[in-house]
């Protein structure tokens, strides 16, 4: 395994165009992460229509690059402007900016990009390391467990999305509801086509990503009342923190990293769970804890480590269990559907080779953002900021439309993203979680598919419950999904006599 | 949701949920009312008996309901949250108008494109909306106007001589 990782990452991803590639998507990751509003998701739709044309080794390598360099990125608006560049980097501003404030803008730059990287490594290393025992294990699932899987994190996703299950559980079965739109792949019956023929192959996954991530937080983005930035004092280009001091922030960055990659492995806990346990973590081991929010490198170490350590956590239920770990990854995997893969424990079988580009397509995005960040300083990040948002938001919405057309060159996708992105726009207003929604119609056609086979092959539902691990996970999956309303309804129920009472 | 909110700010923030519990509720009970008829009314196989398959129509059945209950229970909950709040933040609709007009320009492209065709439209399209984008900015419309047009005469290329799209 360690000599196929190696020999792929320099045969294969070390040649021209693969560096090239990685390198223009680390530094489109970097200028997209780093502009106020625009989400790591949306620029991975915003880069989709290039991937339509490529083979799908350039495409996760150009995605990825993408990817990891935008999340790390949002920590430079959050630190020089007091605004998140990704939700990622909310916790960030905290500590980063007021450094900033203090005329070290530089430093907490080094020290964010240093715990950036090095999250991400131990992100990665845990993804290579876990990845193929997961998928070795899964690929002993029948369709019983693979159904239980599918509801699990369909449960997780709307238990976890917003902290309101309500709305999760309805924006998730409004997902599983679009994921079963066109003819059924086993009887060839179609369903929800209100007698249209382009529905009829169903909606296809990029258009809908396109809509809920491009189109609809830029919907946002333009009601949004232009907010105000901070300006911070003059300061170095670029400096690099002490041995000493960077070596007394390494059990903080090795916690930080280790929370980041398990949370980002629990589908739709995503970074903004992620980092608020690193810090809040950090501050209670603290000795000094008051000293949090005032400008401590350990403030901006943690968060970033964290954040970027969530990458390589969220490829690891994509990969192995073709289960998106959070927005982005439900969007990777739009790009191998489109390729004709379908992400799960039957790629590490049926395409190792790819795997093992992915592991190295990652690594290399990592290294190349620590370059890249690295060399350029302060001021051409002052030039990226300084992009004007009026021009930026109508390219980007231009993009999505293109990009929605592209993929099969049909009108229809065109108005699925409009659509989408409409309803995006109206779940993001009405605060229901988007997540859920694009998760149901990745894995609708997934559970559909088991729990139907289950069915015809055992003949009822008891098979669920006679096996250990869909046994688990179907309970787990009811108790996520019910155990919240049943308090809600109890405290609920306790509250009333009292205010009966007068009390 | 805190029952008794201690200040204006979370006091509007409470108000404001209890409107979206009932907004969506409501959406969520026609939707699947709305899909429930559709479903319903289907003719052709799909609420024939397959065997031991449980066939095309179980699982739309059941997320139908999920939908449906999901829909009742965020009204209901609206609904009690209502009865006990004495006042509530106006609905603030006006200020979606630009996504709506947003959403308007981006419709617009597929039967501009018949006419005029997509190298007209979409620098005109996107120009529309560098000028939407930008109200309320120092920055002089044309310019802006004219900036917009350029971007998407650039990004009309790129896909159609770039990347080969038969726009």
């Amino acid at each position: 395994m360690t000599q196929d990782l190696l020999a792929t990452i320099f045969a294969d991803l070390f040649t021209f165009s693969m560096i090239g590639l990685a390198l223009l998507g680390v530094v489109l990751g970097l200028v997209f992460g780093a502009l106020p509003g625009v989400s790591s998701t949306m620029a991975l739709a915003v880069m989709l229509p290039f991937t339509y044309g490529m083979e799908t080794a350039p495409a996760m390598v150009l995605m990825l690059a993408v990817f990891f360099s935008s999340v790390y990125a949002g920590s430079v608006s959050a630190i020089l402007l007091n605004i998140p560049g990704t939700p990622g980097a909310m916790i960030t501003l905290l500590d980063g900016h007021a450094m900033a404030r203090k005329g070290e803008a530089a430093e907490a730059m080094a020290y964010a990009l240093i715990a950036s990287i090095f999250g991400g490594i131990i992100g990665w290393i845990l993804l290579v390391a876990l990845a193929p025992t997961i998928a070795g294990y899964a690929l002993r699932f029948g369709s019983p467990e693979y159904a239980a899987v599918v509801l699990f994190g369909l449960a997780l996703v709307a238990y976890a999305s917003s902290g309101d299950t309500l709305r999760g559980l309805a924006a998730g079965a409004i997902g599983l509801i679009v994921g079963l739109v066109g003819r059924d792949q086993i009887t060839d019956v179609p369903r929800f086509t209100f007698g249209t023929a382009d529905l009829q192959g169903g909606i296809d996954i990029i258009p809908l990503a396109i809509g809920l991530f491009g189109v609809a937080e830029v919907l946002v983005l333009m009601t949004r009342p232009k907010s105000e930035m901070s300006e911070i004092p003059e300061t170095r280009a670029r400096t690099w923190p002490r041995w000493r001091s960077l070596r007394a922030e390494l059990p903080t960055a090795l916690r930080a990293s280790t929370i980041g990659t398990f949370v980002g492995a629990i589908p739709a806990a995503g970074s903004a769970v992620a980092v608020a346990l690193a810090y809040a973590c950090e501050k209670r081991l603290s000795k000094t804890p008051e000293k949090f929010g005032t400008g401590l490198p350990r403030g901006v170490v943690a968060p970033e480590a964290a954040n970027n350590a969530c990458v390589g956590g969220a490829l690891i239920p994509m990969m192995t269990l073709g289960i998106p770990g959070d927005s982005i990854t439900a969007v990777l995997i739009g790009v191998l559907l489109l390729h004709g893969l379908r992400p799960g424990p039957g790629l590490f079988e049926s395409q190792p080779d790819l795997i093992v580009t992915i592991y190295g397509a990652l690594f290399v995005a990592i290294i190349l953002t620590a370059l890249v960040a690295g060399a350029i300083g302060i001021p051409v990040y002052r030039k990226i900021l300084k992009i004007p948002q009026r021009i930026l938001t109508a390219a980007v919405l231009i993009l999505c439309l293109l990009g929605a057309y592209a993929v099969r060159n049909a009108v229809v996708d065109v108005w699925v993203a409009i659509f989408f992105g409409t309803l995006g726009f109206a779940f993001i207003k009405l605060n229901i979680p988007v997540l859920p929604l694009a998760f149901g119609a990745v894995l609708g056609p997934l559970l559909e598919e088991n729990l139907r086979r289950t069915l015809v092959i055992h003949g009822d539902v008891g098979v669920f419950f006679e096996r250990p691990i869909s046994l688990v996970l179907v309970c787990l999956s009811f108790a996520i999904l019910l155990v919240p309303l049943a308090l809600s309804a109890l405290s609920f129920l306790r509250r009333r006599p009292r205010r009966h009472s007068g009390l | 949701m805190s029952p008794t909110p201690n200040n204006p700010e979370e006091a509007e923030a409470a108000g404001r949920e209890v409107i979206n519990d009932l907004v969506s509720g409501g959406l969520c009970l026609a939707l699947a009312s709305g899909l429930a008829v559709v479903h319903y009314s289907q003719a052709g196989r799909l609420h024939d008996d397959f065997n031991r398959d449980p066939g095309p129509a179980l699982l739309p059945v059941i997320l139908l309901a999920a939908l449906a209950l999901a829909g009742a229970g965020l009204g209901l909950r609206g609904w009690i949250a209502l009865a006990k709040a004495r006042a509530f933040p106006p609905l603030a609709l006006h200020t979606a108008w630009p996504a709506g007009l947003a959403v308007l320009l981006m419709a617009s492209f597929l039967p501009l494109r018949e006419v005029i065709g997509a190298a007209i439209a979409l620098p005109l399209i996107c120009g529309a909306l560098a000028v939407l984008a930008g109200r309320g900015e120092a920055a002089r419309w044309p310019v802006t106007a004219a900036l917009g047009e350029a971007t998407g005469l650039a990004l009309y290329g790129l896909f159609h001589f770039g990347l080969s799209v038969p726009l």
